[in-house]
């Protein structure tokens, strides 16, 4: 009976063998604490090993909201750096990187329908708010002639 | 039979009338229920209450669950908007949720206090009987941590476990009861001393 109820909770066995150990499960007092048991196993062996491993975001949390905060760590780094070393570059002539225009790739068609659809759900709009949307929807070869 | 089908097979019985299958489904749920409230609750005793009000707020709405989604993902939703109710009337500010709100759950009744759901004390893991899993399996043979392993931690089928092992899958099947059950055998006393208390 045990050994069934382990293998149920592993979604191991078949319809009429699992059908037969839920039955158990309910008349048997020594089935239910096994299955108490088994599950409390589990459950230590998983939180054991979060506790050691390095905590991850949560799998559904935006990017934007992961990122934030390594970006807030990473200009507090880069301006004590500037701070620390500002002499030194003041007797430097300021060089502007020359910024290349972006490669501008049209999305298909299809696509505007789906990324307007979803463009809620992405989390660039949250650091560019309205910008993926109108470049979403505006489709110069659908605009009607002014 | 997969675990969707279990806990439905045990909602149909709880719903039936069943109370120990609901029981098992606490059992099986409780922990995972309570960690998750843990993230928006820090006090402890406060998450267990809070964990217990899910579990009986589920058991109070089951009768209009249809199994449209998986019994855990209903349970879900439950605990967070218990979780949020309980915060927002402590006056502090509710978790920024991104989940869909519980309505298919809140058509329960308000009625008397359901006092046979054995629930234990505290739904979370003493230290004890952290460190007696951690340091049992430890010591179990070298087969039997290993299928143990694969099959609680990485969460591995029997049959991709039995790959790995390079054995057939009843020998895996037998290698994680026997682990569990080794396991078990240490815990009992600690499990039974906790079911003997009560409120």
């Amino acid at each position: 009976m045990k050994e069934g109820i382990s293998a149920l909770m592993d979604g191991e066995l078949g319809g009429r063998e699992a059908a037969e150990a839920i039955a158990g499960l309910t008349n048997d007092a020594q089935a239910r604490d096994a299955w108490r048991a088994y599950h409390l196993i589990g459950d230590a062996m998983r939180e054991s090993r979060s506790a050691i491993a390095p905590r991850r975001p949560a799998a559904n949390a935006p990017r934007w909201r992961v990122a934030l905060p390594a970006m807030a760590i990473a200009a507090a780094v880069a301006l004590v750096s500037w701070v620390a070393f500002a002499p030194v570059l003041q007797s430097q002539p300021p060089q502007v990187a020359e910024a290349k225009p972006a490669a501008i790739v049209p999305p298909p068609r299809a696509a505007n329908d789906y990324l307007l659809a979803h463009q809620g759900f992405s989390p660039r709009v949250a650091l560019q708010g309205m910008a993926i949307y109108v470049r979403t929807v505006s489709d110069p070869a659908e605009e009607p002639h002014r | 039979m997969s675990d969707r089908e279990i806990d439905s097979q045990l909602v149909a019985r709880a719903q039936q009338g069943d109370k120990q299958a609901f029981s098992l489904l606490v059992e099986k749920y409780q922990r995972k229920l309570t960690r998750l409230l843990s993230r928006f609750i820090r006090d402890q005793a406060e998450v267990e209450d809070v964990t217990q009000e899910a579990f009986i707020k589920a058991y109070r709405a089951l009768p209009a669950f249809r199994g449209d989604s998986a019994f855990y993902t209903w349970l879900y939703r439950i605990g967070i908007n218990t979780a949020k109710n309980y915060l927002m009337a402590m006056g502090r500010r509710a978790p920024t949720s991104t989940e869909v709100e519980a309505e298919d759950a809140e058509g329960f009744e308000e009625g008397e206090q359901l006092r046979d759901i054995n629930t234990p004390e505290s739904v979370l893991l003493s230290n004890e009987i952290a460190e007696t899993v951690t340091s049992t399996i430890e010591q179990l043979p070298d087969e039997l941590r290993r299928a143990i392993q694969m099959r609680e931690i990485e969460g591995m089928s029997y049959e991709d476990i039995a790959q790995a092992m390079d054995c057939p899958i009843g020998t895996v099947r037998s290698r994680i009861f026997r682990a569990r059950e080794a396991v078990a055998e240490k815990l009992r006393p600690l499990l039974d001393t906790r079911k003997d208390k009560r409120w």
